[in-house]
């Protein structure tokens, strides 16, 4: 019979190989791709905006200090030309050029209270040629000129003209001194209103103007005043020899420029470090993307794989085959639904293989019932032409006997032409109750005649559609051989009930025979199957046949393998 | 111009409206009544009156050791007016008390510009000018006079004894850099010059990495300290004083540098104005003198001159008392000793003239060298560590190195 089964069309196993033709690859590299482009664009526009943006931010705050720095040197430098001009203004103050002359000691203590200032060493008095004819010290005066010491001379020192006045020098630091610059004006000639007859100038400390420069100090930078574009000095008033280009500057005088210079080395180091910091990130993050992904994509393949081999093994026929199954997600439903499709087509290939046979048998059944009949038919008339003496009983006991022969083999071969090709159903609306009634008047003598009680219990008046004769024949049928199974056994019991459930008519006969085993109970339904001596098998598998051919169902059960005595019970199910 | 003239006028005028009512403290004998009058200069207002407080408390122990000691002692009266620490007041100050007060002999000054500039007033009015709180040597080089003497140990005296030991102290430490910070103005550049000198004239291998030069009265020394800590020097020598060395101590100590180089102040920094103002910001080790210390010379002598000081004036003293100290006593003595008792002969008294002071160590007296016109006095060099000798003070000057000055021959000179 497994000739018959029709042969699927199975291709052969398939290697499903990562790196050639996974479906997973792709999807793996797509993902990476859509995670990678996006990171990649972000990190690089994110640095170079932030640069710009950083760049523009720190011009413009360093024009700010640059000019918050010129501003405060500025006012310095007014503070003192103000002071200046009150001074060159005072009425004798060019005696302080004429040697052998005394200034009064108002107007003297007028000017050391203009030079009592820390900031300020003291003032120096100039006759027109530049030569310095009078020192007056102020609280932080040191040595020359003030005192002896070392000679005094500003030839050597840059001279920037400024509103009202000279700015002359810086002088750099020496051993022992700060720093220092003149800031200088013309004394007027009060009495004759003519020429000049010198200069005054405050010598001032130079890091009280460069003190301005602390503003520009940070992390990054620091701030610088450049003279003549060759000495700078830094916040201290020291002398700075970075070579570095300024990062910004501003002009503060002429040859004067206020300088913003670059801690370039530290800044330079910071950038790097700060931007191999962010590539190490960006590196970093596409690493744990990229195992992040092969870790999802191995567990994907991890529950896949057995969908695959499932797949295969159901292809290649084995529909036992179950997957395993694990979770609650769609791989779970799909393995469901692969697994509920196994058994489907487990079930309809049984069906099929069941109707096949079945078909083949009615097939065999016809053409042995035609082949046997004919002549069957011709011996029985044969047989019954045949004069017999009669005187001689044994002959016609004999002849009897034969007839009797041909007439079972003649109903068994009409059981066979009922099994194999039954009689299409007539349904006709049925009531139950009427039908077992009738079934019952017609086996009860037989059943009493045996000593069996048979009982009938209709629960609900049920009508449904069958054909009364195949109906009628199949309930007649299960009494019979429920009547033949408790044939050797006292108190004897048939209990036929009827009932509605879930819409269901529903007719059992019980019996409390001797039941039937776990493995007769798969066959019982087999045709030509028998647990009896006499009898074709044919009888269960009719009615059977003929249940199915109505729209019903018919189901054994019994637990004889477990409690003996404990009988079988027939179960009809019709829809209503 | 005549607008400008006017603000110039009532300028003058408030000025000298402020020097009129200017403090003046007197001390000492009646005017009427006394052998010698003496005008002071210190500043008893101000951020700075603590040294012209001082000195006048100095003034009046001496005056009080001397009548008590010494019947034949001159009386004395001393005039001491308020400076401000102002250049244009010491001058007018100067000027009044000569003219007004007629004073025989000028005194004081802790501002070296200062007394350099009353020194030359000295010098033109010839009048004696004894120095006493400033510590310039110029007043004794350059600017000599046969009128001024100096009665406190001076910048150069403190330096020599910092070089020399320095250069003991390069035999165990092995230093070999120096950087120095100090103020703008006189003090701050003497020191630095007179130090380098000395190590020059010692003969100290050593290696100057910086040398910066504050405000005076600067308030933040952050930048200073950052640029010395980028290079930090094996001894940072420092030159403040009074409130600008307190400060730059405290704020050097909580960024850490005095932890980074060697911190040394050989002139002001070990007198008790210092120790009491820092108290626990000083931390031991740092090398440190001055012209008076408390607890140096343990000698009978100091420790009455503290205690005394204390008992009066509820505080202990610093070296600006022991300076005004000296004027009194040196005075006082040389008037003793000169016959004629006139100025110009008591000027020549005092060269060589010799004084027991209570900051002279036993079995030393300090004396006034003719040629310099310096008094000649120990310097003591010590170094800070823990202490519970003294309850106002939690660290002390230890492990005291002392540098005797050197007597030289006159013909040697």
């Amino acid at each position: 019979m497994e000739s018959s089964i029709p042969t699927l069309n199975v291709t052969q196993n398939q290697s499903i190989r990562f790196w050639e033709n996974s479906i997973v690859r792709r999807y793996f590299f797509l993902s990476l791709l859509v995670t990678f482009i996006p990171l990649v664009l972000t990190i690089f526009l994110y640095d170079r905006l932030t640069g710009e943006l950083q760049q523009n931010i720190d011009q413009q705050r360093n024009q700010l200090q640059l000019k918050q720095v010129k501003s405060e040197m500025d006012s310095m430098l007014q503070r003192h030309q103000t002071a200046l001009k009150a001074i060159a203004s005072l009425p004798d103050i060019e005696k302080l050029l004429r040697k052998d002359t005394h200034l009064s000691a108002s107007t003297l203590n007028l000017i050391y209270f203009d030079i009592d200032r820390p900031e300020i060493y003291g003032a120096l008095f100039f006759n027109h040629q530049w030569q310095l004819k009078k020192a007056l010290p102020g609280q932080s005066a040191s040595g020359s000129p003030y005192w002896k010491g070392d000679s005094f001379s500003i030839d050597h020192l840059p001279k920037t003209q400024i509103s009202n006045g000279w700015l002359i020098g810086p002088q750099t630091p020496v051993r022992g001194k700060s720093g220092w610059y003149l800031i200088a004006r013309q004394i007027d000639d009060v009495e004759q209103g003519g020429e000049s007859p010198g200069y005054i100038a405050f010598q001032v400390r130079l890091a009280s103007l460069t003190k301005a420069l602390a503003t520009l100090d940070s992390d990054q930078g620091y701030g610088c005043l450049n003279i003549v574009s060759s000495i700078c000095f830094d916040v201290l008033g020291q002398l700075n020899d970075s070579t570095e280009p300024p990062v910004s500057t501003t002009d503060f005088l002429a040859h004067w420029q206020i300088q913003l210079n670059s801690k370039t080395t530290d800044t330079a180091s910071n950038l790097t470090t700060q931007r191999g910091l962010y590539l190490a990130v960006a590196i970093i993050t596409l690493l744990l993307v990229s195992l992040f992904f092969t870790a999802l994509v191995a567990r994907t393949r991890h529950r896949i794989k057995p969908l695959i081999h499932g797949a295969e093994a159901i292809a290649d026929g084995d529909w036992n085959h179950v997957i395993p199954s694990s979770g609650n997600d769609e791989v779970t439903q799909l393995t469901s639904s692969l697994n509920r499709m196994a058994e489907q087509l487990k079930n309809l290939m049984a069906v099929r293989i069941q109707m096949e046979k079945k078909a083949t048998q009615g097939d065999f059944a016809t053409g042995v019932a035609h082949e046997i009949r004919n002549p069957l038919a011709t011996i029985k008339i044969c047989l019954q032409s045949l004069p017999l003496s009669s005187n001689n009983p044994q002959a016609t006991e004999l002849k009897q006997l034969m007839l009797e022969e041909i007439d079972r083999i003649n109903q068994l071969i009409q059981n066979l032409l009922d099994y194999s090709k039954p009689l299409r159903p007539s349904t006709d609306l049925i009531d139950s109750s009427a039908l077992l009634q009738r079934i019952i008047n017609l086996v009860g003598p037989m059943a009493k005649e045996q000593s069996i009680a048979l009982t009938l219990e209709i629960e609900d008046q049920i009508q449904f559609k069958a054909d009364t004769e195949q109906l009628h024949q199949v309930i007649m049928n299960l009494i019979l051989n429920a009547i033949e199974a408790i044939e050797s056994h006292k108190d004897g019991q048939i209990h036929i009930h009827c009932y509605q459930k879930s819409g269901k008519a529903v007719i059992t006969v019980t019996d409390n025979g001797p039941g039937i085993s776990l493995t007769d109970q798969k066959k019982v339904m087999e045709p030509f199957f028998t647990t009896k001596t006499s009898g074709t098998g044919l009888g269960l598998a009719i009615s059977a046949r003929l249940v199915e051919l109505n729209g019903g169902q018919l189901s054994l059960s019994s637990s004889a393998a477990s409690q003996s005595g404990s009988g079988t019970t027939a179960t009809l199910t019709f829809d209503v | 111009m005549s607008r400008l003239f006017q603000g110039i006028v009532c300028s003058l005028t408030l000025l000298l409206s402020s020097v009129s009512f200017a403090e003046e403290v007197m001390i000492g004998a009646d005017p009427a009544e006394a052998d010698l009058k003496l005008g002071c200069m210190y500043p008893l207002s101000g951020s700075s009156a603590l040294w012209g407080r001082d000195a006048v408390a100095g003034m009046e122990l001496a005056l009080a050791d001397i009548a008590i000691t010494n019947e034949k002692a001159p009386k004395i009266t001393a005039y001491i007016s308020d400076t401000m620490g102002k250049a244009y007041r010491s001058r007018e100050i100067t000027q009044q008390l000569l003219t007004n007060k007629k004073v025989d002999a000028l005194c004081g000054v802790v501002n070296s510009a200062i007394a350099l500039e009353t020194s030359r007033i000295a010098k033109q009015q010839q009048i004696l000018f004894l120095g006493a709180g400033h510590s310039t040597s110029r007043t004794t080089e350059e600017e000599l006079h046969p009128w001024y003497f100096h009665l406190n140990n001076d910048a150069s005296q403190s330096m020599m004894a910092g070089a020399r030991y320095l250069k003991e102290l390069q035999q165990f430490e092995d230093w070999k850099t120096l950087s120095y910070i100090g103020p703008d103005y006189e003090y701050g550049h003497q020191l630095w010059q007179k130090l380098t000198d000395s190590l020059d004239q010692l003969g100290v291998k050593y290696r100057i990495k910086n040398e910066f030069y504050s405000l005076h009265n600067e308030n933040s020394y952050e930048t200073y300290i950052k640029a010395i800590a980028s290079n930090p020097p094996d001894i940072l020598i420092n030159g403040h004083w009074t409130q600008d060395l307190v400060r730059f101590v405290e704020q050097a100590n909580n960024a850490g540098l005095l932890e980074q180089t060697r911190f040394a102040n050989f002139d002001t920094g070990g007198g008790y104005f210092a120790l009491s103002r820092l108290q626990d910001n000083l931390p031991d080790g740092l090398i440190l003198s001055a012209r008076h210390h408390i607890n140096w010379p343990e000698t009978e002598e100091n420790q009455q001159f503290v205690d005394r000081f204390y008992q009066q004036n509820h505080r202990l003293p610093t070296f600006v008392a022991q300076d005004a100290y000296t004027v009194i006593i040196a005075l006082a003595e040389a008037w003793q000793q000169t016959p004629d008792k006139n100025m110009a002969s008591i000027r020549y008294t005092l060269e060589g003239l010799q004084l027991s002071l209570p900051e002279d160590p036993k079995g030393f007296q300090s004396w006034i060298d003719p040629l310099s016109h310096k008094i000649m006095q120990v310097q003591a060099i010590g170094v800070t560590a823990r202490s519970k000798d003294q309850e106002s003070l939690a660290v002390q000057l230890k492990n005291w190195k002392l540098y005797y000055p050197e007597r030289k021959p006159l013909n040697d000179r």
